[in-house]
């Protein structure tokens, strides 16, 4: 590897290690896990990086490899969700939630999906794609990922009003 | 009364991005050197063995050539005693035919 290479590596680390380390994180939810995964996945890209040209597809390779490690890891470690959404207690409803008690049970609930919808829903809302980058990234067709989004923010936010939280009846951006 | 939320910004804001510990960079910097080295060592050690295989094949093939001249001055000594017995048996067959008084 080339002095200049090298120092394209070090720039695509600093920039891209939040993004890979989330989408890590949050598909195997367990932050070791997920620092060694992350670390493999760059490491992977050292050896790759000749091979990407542009920023924008080293971006795009990192997502889909990571999602991809991330979900072979889960299914392999039996981190199917421990504790599914429907097993999520209902918390009692009152008045006015704090915004991080919300936020919290989001994440709680965003882990108990299935390893498919939690990434669709990862890449949808954490890294902001459309359905037909998420397409890409999964390979799937953008049909699937749509209906999969559509029926996984359904199933949330009637599990959010169960549980006392109005939602706006937002068409959804899929 | 319950407040009512927008569940997609709920969700953007709930799944913000997280930074891994700060030494992650460094970490896997040192572990990208270690493949390096560790690259740069199987090398080195492909090119030792391509050497050492080429002096091995090399001594075989001179142990071989001297196995093959060792045979053949052998095969020459052979055929030159060969010879001599031969030539020896004729000249003593001779005489003999020589010696006999019919001189038949």
């Amino acid at each position: 590897m080339t002095k200049r290479e090298e120092q394209r590596f070090e720039g695509l680390l600093g920039a891209h290690q939040a993004m890979v380390y989330s989408i890590a994180l949050r598909l195997l939810r367990d932050p070791a896990l997920a620092e060694e995964l992350s670390q493999d996945v760059f490491l992977q890209l050292y050896g790759k990086l000749s091979t990407l040209e542009s920023d924008d597809h080293v971006k795009f390779w990192l997502r889909r490899v990571t999602v991809h490690r991330a979900i072979d890891e889960a299914r392999r470690s039996k981190l199917r969700p421990k504790t599914m959404l429907d097993q999520i207690p209902e918390p009692v409803a009152i008045r006015r939630e704090p915004d991080f008690l919300l936020d919290e049970k989001l994440r709680k609930m965003v882990a108990a999906l299935p390893e498919k919808a939690r990434a669709i829903v990862l890449l949808r809302f954490q890294e902001d794609l459309d359905p037909l980058e998420i397409s890409r990234v999964l390979d799937m067709p953008s049909s699937s990922v749509k209906s999969l989004l559509h029926r996984t923010l359904r199933l949330l936010r009637g599990k959010l009003e169960r549980s006392g939280t109005k939602t706006a009846k937002l068409g959804l951006q899929a | 009364m319950n407040q009512e939320i927008d569940l997609e910004t709920a969700l953007r804001r709930a799944l913000k991005r997280e930074h891994p510990r700060a030494d992650f960079a460094k970490r896997v910097l040192a572990r990208a050197a270690e493949r390096r080295r560790q690259a740069a060592t199987r090398v080195w050690m492909a090119i030792a063995a391509m050497l050492v295989a080429g002096v091995l094949i090399a001594a075989g093939m001179r142990n071989y050539e001297l196995q093959r001249e060792a045979e053949a001055q052998k095969a020459g000594h052979d055929l030159a005693l060969a010879l001599r017995i031969t030539s020896a048996k004729l000249h003593l067959t001779h005489r003999m035919i020589r010696r006999r008084p019919d001189g038949v």
